[in-house]
């Protein structure tokens, strides 16, 4: 399982390379969305996964 | 033979699912947060509480690695029926993320799990040794370099029991 999550973490690190330039955006829809609809089925899952990783380690360098 | 670490002796006995009444058990019912957003709204709140993370910095600590404290915590999710594994596995990087967090927080030495380690990969070493056992006990013989044998000169049996020529 370790091996599984390894893999979903580099998956997670492409997609957070790819919208590199971009500043953390609060996911774009679903429970945890600010701005979004949040009861919305149309959610971008691997964007919003990147999302959160974003915003945590955002708030990490922050307050290191 | 295989020895006792081996990963084998923790998978399930075949049939060991059967044992039960179908359903019983949690993680046979509908999960409970069947998207990643409502798992991680469950999963976020927890992990930033300092005083429910604090056995987790210690087993960080200790020198388990962030992904299997991950793991630990998103396989006893779906073992307790929170959530499926497809879901638990799409919010593991958070976990990780999250975990990392605390950990640094906390002022510890801590592996992640993703570091590149000195040894080889064993599977990597087995075909490499297995390759070049491959090549050092080749037999057959490649064609157009056939060696020559210098045939020996024929040695006449002498003695009172030869056979005599005809």
């Amino acid at each position: 399982m370790s091996e599984h999550i390894i893999k979903a973490m580099r998956a997670n690190e492409m997609i957070i390379r790819k919208s590199e330039g971009s500043k953390p955006s609060t996911p774009a829809g679903g429970l945890l969305s600010r701005t979004g609809e949040k009861t919305t089925s149309n959610i971008n899952t691997t964007d919003n996964i990147a999302s959160y990783v974003k915003q945590i380690r955002a708030a990490r360098n922050t307050h290191a | 033979m295989p020895d006792a670490s081996s990963k084998f002796l923790d998978a399930p006995i075949p049939g060991q699912s059967l044992t039960t009444e179908p359903k019983s058990r949690p993680w046979e019912q509908p999960p409970k947060y069947a998207t990643t957003e409502a798992a991680l709204a469950f999963y976020i709140p927890r992990l930033s509480n300092a005083e429910l993370m604090a056995p987790m910095v210690d087993v960080m600590e200790e020198g388990t690695t962030v992904v299997a404290v991950a793991e630990m915590i998103q396989s006893s999710g779906v073992m307790n029926g929170l959530h499926t594994i497809d879901v638990g596995l799409l919010i593991s990087p958070v976990l990780v993320e999250l975990l990392i967090t605390q950990a640094e927080m906390s002022d510890i030495e801590f592996k992640v799990g993703t570091e590149k380690s000195d040894t080889p990969d064993p599977s990597m070493v087995r075909k490499a040794v297995d390759t070049a056992s491959e090549e050092y006990f080749d037999t057959s013989v490649e064609v157009g370099e056939e060696e020559v044998v210098e045939e020996a000169p024929e040695v006449l049996p002498e003695g009172l029991m030869a056979r005599r020529e005809v």
